[in-house]
């Protein structure tokens, strides 16, 4: 299996954390916490793409 | 100030307990979700990437190396987030530099232990035969001209390479096991194997059966047990090393919820103040030209509209 697939649960746990530490609502915890973990896998996504597009054809 | 809900009750001893075992501090405040959400996920990323790693992931440095390992030492400064652990692992240092641990050739009592490894044989006649065995190992104290020894016996299955599986069950002398304290869940152990009636050596045996976790973890290891990892894991090593990292920051931020609360209130602020102004009638209009500027100077938080 490809350690690639542990970031997804990884971002998830991370965003969690660190939105419970930052607010008390459950609610609000959840909601922010997955409006976090996609925008942390969007900037590796793009990142992905930046490194894919600099090593093309090397 | 903290928010009145939130009732943090002895935070010091809610922090200590919520860095010794990430969930606990926020359980004993009573607050259950968090409490959940903590465990889970920092327990969930450090057990991760210490099954990840044979369980050797997590190691202290000695005191005399703080300031010569600087790597070993910055990583278990992050490790050491989780606290209970990082802690136990302290203590293996003490317990590995023990006289004691060192490799076994005597034992007090007999043991059976589920065995894994390899033999080289070489019979008189015919070739060397090497192969994988599969079994169990018994173990007896045994005393002879030299001293105390172990001796014992290997029952199981044998695997030639390039051969067919067969049942077999050996005899062995001048069993030698590995340390008691070393990283990982397997411990090492060599013996010499006998023939069938027990008098001439036949070949060597080496393998490893299991070892307790509580002498597997967070023992200290050695430049060969690094490079063995290494060789096994390969950039899994790393991926298990960063868990562990990732797990002890994390728990500083739960450690740090214990003790002070949520960084930024409750969560619940804008929209309790939205219904407050509600409640008092004042309703949120388009804002006028001349407290356009302001509305935006503000961030764009509803204005209140003076009556005309």
């Amino acid at each position: 299996m490809s350690f690639t697939w542990y970031l997804f649960p990884l971002s998830a746990a991370i965003s969690l954390v660190w939105t419970a530490s930052r607010y008390e609502s459950e609610a609000v915890i959840i909601r922010r916490s997955i409006a976090l973990t996609f925008k942390i896998l969007a900037v590796m996504a793009v990142i992905l793409a930046v490194l894919y597009v600099l090593s093309f054809r090397l | 100030m903290p928010d009145p809900r939130i009732n943090l009750k002895n935070p010091v001893l809610a922090g200590i307990l919520a860095f010794l075992v990430p969930g606990a501090g926020h359980l004993y405040q009573g607050r259950m979700f968090k409490s959940v959400i903590y465990a889970v996920c920092i327990w969930g990323t450090y057990l991760t990437g210490n099954v990840m790693s044979g369980w050797r992931a997590v190691q202290a440095p000695r005191m005399s190396e703080v300031s010569r390992r600087i790597p070993l030492t910055l990583k278990f400064a992050a490790q050491s987030g989780v606290g209970l652990p990082s802690l136990y692992a302290i203590y293996q240092n003490q317990r590995a530099a023990g006289p004691a641990n060192r490799d076994v050739t005597s034992i007090s009592s007999p043991m059976n232990q589920p065995f894994q490894g390899a033999a080289e044989l070489r019979p008189e006649l015919g070739e060397r035969i090497e192969g994988t065995i599969e079994g169990t190992i018994s173990l007896k104290p045994e005393t002879d001209v030299f001293g105390k020894s172990i001796g014992g016996s290997l029952k199981g299955t044998f695997r030639p390479k390039g051969g067919e599986a067969k049942p077999i069950e050996w005899p062995l002398e001048q069993v030698v096991l590995g340390r008691r304290i070393q990283p990982g869940l397997e411990r090492s152990v060599r013996a010499s194997v006998l023939n069938t009636e027990g008098r001439e050596t036949q070949g060597e045996l080496i393998g490893h059966i299991p070892r307790s976790i509580l002498d597997g973890f967070g023992a200290p290891a050695t430049e060969a047990d690094d490079e063995e990892l290494h060789r096994k894991l390969g950039k899994f090593h790393e991926l298990a090393m960063v868990l562990t990292w990732i797990a002890g920051l994390l728990n500083v931020l739960a450690t740090w919820d214990a003790i002070d609360g949520p960084a930024y209130g409750y969560g619940d602020e804008a929209e309790k103040a939205l219904a407050a102004q509600a409640a008092n009638g004042a309703t949120p209009a388009a804002p006028a030209p001349s407290t356009a500027a302001s509305a935006t100077r503000d961030g764009g938080r509803p204005q209140k509209v003076p009556s005309t």
